[in-house]
């Protein structure tokens, strides 16, 4: 959330650079490979806006010089200090810084019409131009340095009018506090301001802006209560009871729980509280940034580490030069409580994201678990209680509904008879033989001779049988006799012939 | 306690073949007492034996093994074959085997269905062949069965 909403911040300070130079930064594209971190981006942007500044220096501080001439005579009711506070924020109304135009309008709104005219015009310019809040914040510095500068008088006297400031509060609460609590705010709201434009939907981060910048139906209400509050005090005190109210804030917020304070301001209601608080805190920021920022110059910046050392009264303030090379300054009046929260916040809301999401993950996974039957139905591959396993059951013990069932069936095959004894006794010597053991019920093996010798059949002679061989023998003899006698014939025959024609071929 | 025991023990002999003993038991029980206990120990022995002979790991026999297991008996019987009806002597073996209804048996004559149930029970655990001690736990199996008819 936190990455979608720094383009918006971006975009806001290259659209003020727009304003005040041709050339506009690169656009920041988080979230590109180019670009690595937001905070990187913002670096550079700060950075170009810097070497910018320098270079636009000469042109603001006449800018600054001439607005300071009006605004002097708007201030010139109270004490030098608003005539250094106000001119900052005529500049801001040309950068199009809506807190500085809300305070500076409320303080200008009792006074003279001039300087509201001065300061109204560049909002409506602003306004044209869309919401631009950070451009505004960045150009408000730039001013105020140029503010800082005009008065050529070293960032301690501006401190010190601070402290005066903070003097009369009811908080009673020394320089240093007031400092390190203006001091603050700044480096949440480098590391802050993603957060809050990511807590503020697209929605709510433009009617941040133009909480700032434009005076919105919701930004009317917020403004007009800034601007009662302005209108019931001078414009000095008006800043200086909202210096209060910040630092009264400030230890409340250092009692409170970063974390909660930071979830909330989500909510659309909140947006216009935050309004509220930021706008208290601008002119605070603005201030601190007017003194500290301003006194290092555009030349100075890149050095900006090494000019704490110059507001020795700033000496509790360690954190001050690194914050301001992060760039919180320019960032710092609408995000100003936001980038409190922001070095918590930063890492929580992603926790909790992460938190929800694993909750979010956890729930879903019970959901999703299946109501699968617990009970384990068989053949299913369901474990089941190894005590309610079949393989482990005695089979022997029967059932109870079995065992009712033979009890009823045993029950039901009771004779009672006249006398059983009797009856018994009767069948005592027949039961005996029931009780031996059975004879197997195979056929008896049949014995057979030992020897394996097949003997012929001998069978009587029959007379019949004999007559007809008798009878046959002797038809047999009988062909025989006269086959030997017909061949005897022949043979004789043959023998006379052999002989005969010998004897004739003898002859 | 309806079973005591010197029915118990008269049927132990019996069973174990010792039929002068038996039958000597016999006459030193109770009448009446053993119409009620030794009548009951006979059925639950028939029950037991029966049991134990045409159902093996659950499995109960057909009608055709019980049939078998009759003509045996009335084989064995000889001269005393018309001592065994054996419709009543195959439908008391299949009402122990669950294929025969309470109400069918009881319509059997008690003094006849007595004695078939000696003569099947005898039958039953002469095919058994027990040793003694099986025949001891037989009998504790029985006794508890016939007790428990009476509870």
């Amino acid at each position: 959330m936190g990455v979608e909403r720094t383009p918006g911040t971006d975009t806001r300070t290259d659209t003020t650079n727009t304003h005040d130079r041709p050339s506009t930064p690169p656009p920041d594209n988080p979230g590109a490979p180019g670009q690595p971190s937001r905070l990187e981006s913002l670096r550079r942007a700060r950075e170009e806006q810097h070497a910018r500044a320098a270079q636009i220096a000469a042109t603001r501080e006449a800018q600054t010089e001439q607005r300071d001439k009006p605004r002097e005579d708007t201030s010139s009711t109270e004490d030098t200090d608003q005539t250094q506070d106000t001119p900052a924020e005529p500049e801001d109304n040309d950068e199009t810084c809506e807190p500085d135009t809300q305070s500076s309008e409320a303080d200008r709104d009792p006074e003279d019409p001039d300087s509201q005219a001065e300061t109204e015009q560049p909002d409506i310019s602003d306004e044209s131009q869309g919401a631009e809040a950070e451009p505004k914040d960045a150009d408000e510095t730039q001013p105020e340095t140029g503010d800082a500068e005009q008065p050529d008088t070293d960032d301690e006297e501006t401190r010190t009018r601070d402290t005066e400031r903070t003097a009369p509060d009811p908080s009673d609460e020394t320089e240093p506090e007031g400092l390190q609590e203006h001091d603050r705010p700044p480096l949440p709201q480098n590391e802050h301001q993603p957060s809050n434009t990511a807590d503020r939907d697209p929605e709510g981060a433009q009617p941040n802006s133009d909480e700032t910048e434009q005076p919105d139906l919701s930004d009317e209400e917020a403004h007009s209560q800034d601007t009662d509050q302005t209108a019931h005090r001078p414009p000095d005190e008006t800043e200086q009871p909202q210096v209060g109210d910040a630092d009264n804030q400030d230890p409340q917020d250092q009692g409170r729980p970063p974390l909660p304070q930071h979830e909330e301001p989500s909510s659309d209601t909140t947006a216009p509280e935050t309004a509220t608080e930021e706008t208290p805190d601008e002119p605070t920021g603005q201030a601190q940034e007017v003194a500290d920022e301003q006194a290092p110059a555009p030349e100075h910046r890149p050095h900006r580490p090494e000019s704490p050392p110059q507001p020795e009264a700033q000496a509790p303030l360690p954190d001050w030069p690194p914050r301001t090379n992060d760039g919180t300054t320019r960032w710092s009046t609408p995000t100003y409580r936001v980038d409190d929260r922001t070095p918590g916040t930063q890492g929580e809301p992603r926790d909790r994201n992460a938190e929800t999401q694993t909750t979010n993950d956890e729930s879903t996974k019970y959901r999703e678990l299946p109501d699968a039957p617990r009970d384990g139905t068989p053949g299913r591959g369901e474990l089941r209680n190894p005590e309610d396993d079949p393989a482990s059951r005695d089979y022997s013990e029967t059932d109870p509904e079995k065992r009712s069932r033979r009890r009823e069936g045993l029950r039901a095959a009771v004779y009672k008879p006249g006398d059983a004894a009797k009856s018994a006794n009767e069948l005592s010597d027949k039961v005996k033989k029931f009780l031996d053991r059975p004879p197997p019920k195979s056929t008896p093996e049949v014995v057979k001779g030992n020897s394996p010798d097949m003997q012929p059949t001998q069978t009587s002679i029959k007379y019949g049988d004999a007559g007809i061989g008798v009878i046959g023998l002797a038809i047999i003899t009988v062909g025989a006799t006269r086959k030997a006698i017909v061949g005897s014939r022949w043979l004789r025959a043959e023998i006379g012939r052999t002989l005969g024609r010998d004897h004739g071929s003898n002859r | 306690m309806a079973v005591t025991d010197e029915q118990v023990a008269a049927l132990h002999a019996q069973l174990a073949g010792r039929a002068e003993e038996h039958k000597r038991l016999l006459q030193q029980l109770d009448r009446a007492k053993a119409n009620e206990g030794y009548s009951a120990l006979v059925a639950a022995a028939f029950f037991e034996a029966a049991e134990r002979r045409f159902i093996r790991a659950g499995e109960v026999a057909d009608k055709a093994e019980v049939i078998d297991f009759v003509g045996s008996i009335r084989a064995r019987a000889e001269e005393n074959v018309d001592l065994i009806d054996p419709e009543i002597a195959e439908r008391m073996i299949l009402h122990v085997i669950g294929q025969t209804s309470n109400e069918e048996v009881r319509s059997f004559d008690a003094e006849v269905a007595f004695k078939h149930q000696i003569i099947l029970m005898a039958a039953l655990v002469g095919e058994a062949q027990f040793s003694d001690e099986e025949l001891d736990a037989f009998i504790v199996k029985v006794r508890a069965d016939a007790e428990d008819l009476f509870e």
